[in-house]
């Protein structure tokens, strides 16, 4: 049988009002991105400045020199210094106070250098990995800056900057993330759908009208890029509008971000396809979609920076395709890097036509969907 | 002679080694409603999905409407309308809605309030196919099956699971496409609603047909006839037994099997000519359901 648009259109006006009136659907179209960037933009939304680690001081050394070290870590703009007295105790200070990070200068501090030894106390929140780690970096510079202070040398100031001077927001570096978040959502679309329709015989229903498997595909294809992409641009605009996210939006770069996210929602889609294939219930299809999404939502380096993770997981993460969807959307989105973009666009692209190929084979070859 | 709309020849089909339909084959005409009844299992189904062309057979002839349905679905299922087993459609969409998709996707002249007034549901245009209760649920099947005006209807157990009532309203609706000129194909468990509704039927049974005909042809070849129930004071019961009479006694009650009226009036005159005055007198017919039991020797299956 011949494919019909017609019927195609007709089909995709019928499952876009059933998707609208459902609870589920219209939550993770619209609702969903929306709390997703203002959660996040909330959270990172604002400056580098203003992201300071709250930082608890204590001077017990009675000299001037030690209170030039308290500017110095002041000026590295990392933390923000909240200095005690030193009568409190700090230990229930911090106890009373849920602080995650303070440094104790003891009383003997300058006394003791001239023998050679200095002794700093870090108290760090262990769950706290930024707290634990600017501890480390701190002490280090402190030993560095007082010694070059001792000696004549220049003092060493610890500057924090990002990677590239436009950035100054975290949510900059989120937004390919999430994008890359609603692509991966790909695999949601049919899965749960196929057995439901299967088991409903809604297939076989919409037979009787002539609509063939392919029809129905094609229609549901159109329907979630139309939905992926409504998603992307409220999460794109309130990303850009609200919280004045730093994104690259040349002719180029959107055109471009727009291909990748159509070749990652076919790949995923058609990932959630076979899996809706092969399961015959729904309960089944809701297990493998949920095996299928959290891994490679947590290692693909949606919510956390790959670099970020133990080494085998970033080895791990190299296997993963969304990864390189969102690595592709870093450099189209933060980095207007057309150039890199090219040859990962290519695999993608055989890829998303390879999964799609084959799922639509199957789907329409079975004799009873 | 009546015209020949579907024709079954020696049709089989298999899933592996289990043989669900053997070697069947009857004939349906233009006009008439034809039910096919049998227990859960006995292949009617998968009978009906082999005609509509929704399963390919293993061997035998299908010819409906002159053509093959495994080669010439496209152009059959023009002509068909299907009302499934269980039938369901998207959920979240109302009746007005699924009613028109079908009127557009077909290219059908019909109007959406056209048709559900041909199914009474005119009032339920807004509801969702969600909120519909079963009865509605099947006439909205029915009204899509009809949709494309179509020459044969197959209607594949169409009141399961239905309350009464429901299935009764259902019966209304199909007993007004009556004389329609529309071919009907009923599969169904229930013998009151074949008995009801058919012209003809044929029984299957693990696979075969075992009884084609009109339902009162298969209750005068396959019944008792009529029986004659009633019950006797203790004098008149010993006046009853000197007439020797075969008889069946259930409780208080007395069974003559009577094979045609003319035994009966026979019966009422020697009563009256014995002084035998008879208490609590009945006459039944065998049913459809009665011929199903006694050959199938078992129950028809309810839901």
């Amino acid at each position: 049988m011949q494919t019909n648009p017609k019927r195609i259109f007709l089909y995709l006006k019928l499952d876009a009002k059933s998707f609208m009136r459902g609870k589920t659907g219209p939550f993770f179209l619209i609702v969903f991105p929306i709390m997703l960037i203002l959660l996040f933009g909330s959270i990172f939304g604002s400056s580098a400045a203003s992201s300071k680690t709250p930082l608890v001081v204590q001077n017990l050394d009675p000299g001037n020199v030690t209170w030039d070290i308290v500017n110095n870590i002041n000026q590295t703009g990392l933390f923000s210094v909240d200095i005690i007295a030193p009568n409190v105790n700090i230990s229930t200070y911090i106890a009373r106070n849920s602080i995650d990070s303070a440094l104790q200068i003891p009383a003997n501090f300058s006394a003791n250098f001239a023998n050679g030894v200095i002794s700093l106390t870090y108290y760090s929140n262990p769950s706290n990995q930024i707290a634990a780690a600017l501890g480390q970096t701190l002490s280090n510079e402190i030993a560095q800056s007082y010694n070059s202070n001792l000696t004549g040398s220049k003092n060493v100031l610890l500057v924090s900057k990002p990677v590239l001077e436009k950035f100054t927001k975290t949510i900059d570096y989120y937004i390919p993330g999430f994008i890359g978040f609603t692509i991966l959502s790909g695999v949601f679309a049919l899965i749960y759908q196929v057995p439901n329709y299967r088991q409903k015989k809604i297939f076989r229903q919409l037979s009787f009208v002539g609509l063939t498997k392919s029809e129905w595909l094609a229609a549901s294809v159109i329907f979630f890029t139309i939905s992926t992409f409504i998603s992307d641009i409220i999460l794109v605009g309130i990303g850009y509008s609200v919280f004045g996210a730093n994104i690259s939006l040349t002719v180029q770069s959107v055109l471009l971000s727009a291909l990748v996210i159509f070749l990652g929602m076919i790949s995923f889609l058609a990932i959630g396809l076979l899996a809706g294939l092969l399961t015959k219930e729904e309960n089944s299809a809701s297990l493998i979609g949920n095996v299928i999404f959290y891994p490679l939502l947590f290692l693909s380096g949606v919510f956390f920076p790959i670099s970020d993770m133990p080494a085998f997981l970033q080895v791990v993460s190299e296997f993963l395709p969304l990864t390189y969807f969102i690595k592709t959307l870093d450099d189209l989105i933060l980095f207007n890097n057309i150039q890199a973009t090219v040859l990962p666009i290519i695999i993608m692209a055989v890829l998303a036509v390879f999964l799609f190929v084959v799922a639509s084979f199957i789907a329409t070859k079975k004799e009873r969907i | 002679m009546p015209e020949t709309v579907i024709k079954i020849s020696d049709l089989r089909k298999s899933y592996g080694n289990f043989e669900a339909v053997k070697g069947i084959s009857f004939e349906i005409f233009r006009g008439e409603i034809f039910s096919i009844l049998g227990h859960n299992g006995a292949g009617k189904t998968t009978t009906l999905e082999i005609i509509e062309g929704q399963r390919n057979r293993t061997s035998g002839n299908v010819e409906i409407l002159g053509l093959d349905p495994e080669t010439g679905r496209t152009e059959i299922i023009k002509h068909l309308g299907i009302l499934p087993q269980d039938f369901n459609f998207l959920e979240l969409i109302n009746c007005g809605e699924a009613i028109d998709f079908y009127i557009k996707a077909m290219g059908a002249k019909d109007t959406v309030d056209g048709i559900l007034n041909r199914v009474d549901l005119l009032d339920k245009k807004r509801s969702l196919i969600k909120d519909l209760s079963g009865g509605e649920k099947h006439k909205l099947g029915l009204g899509l099956a009809l949709v494309n005006d179509p020459e044969i209807l197959f209607l594949d157990e169409p009141t399961t699971g239905l309350d009464p009532v429901a299935r009764r309203s259902v019966w209304k609706v199909i007993e007004k496409l009556r004389g329609s000129g529309k071919s009907i194909v009923l599969t169904t468990h229930y013998l009151e609603e074949a008995q009801r509704l058919a012209d003809r039927v044929c029984i299957m049974d693990r696979g075969r047909i075992t009884i084609t005909g009109t339902p009162d042809e298969i209750i005068q070849k396959y019944g008792r006839g009529s029986v004659l129930r009633l019950s006797l004071d203790k004098p008149d019961m010993e006046a009853f037994l000197r007439l020797e009479i075969p008889y069946r006694r259930t409780g208080d009650y007395v069974e003559i099997d009577v094979p045609s009226m003319e035994q009966f009036f026979l019966l009422i005159d020697t009563f009256k000519a014995a002084s035998i005055t008879v208490n609590n007198l009945t006459l039944t017919r065998d049913t459809l359901e009665d011929i199903f039991i006694e050959l199938m020797g078992g129950i028809a299956d309810e839901p």
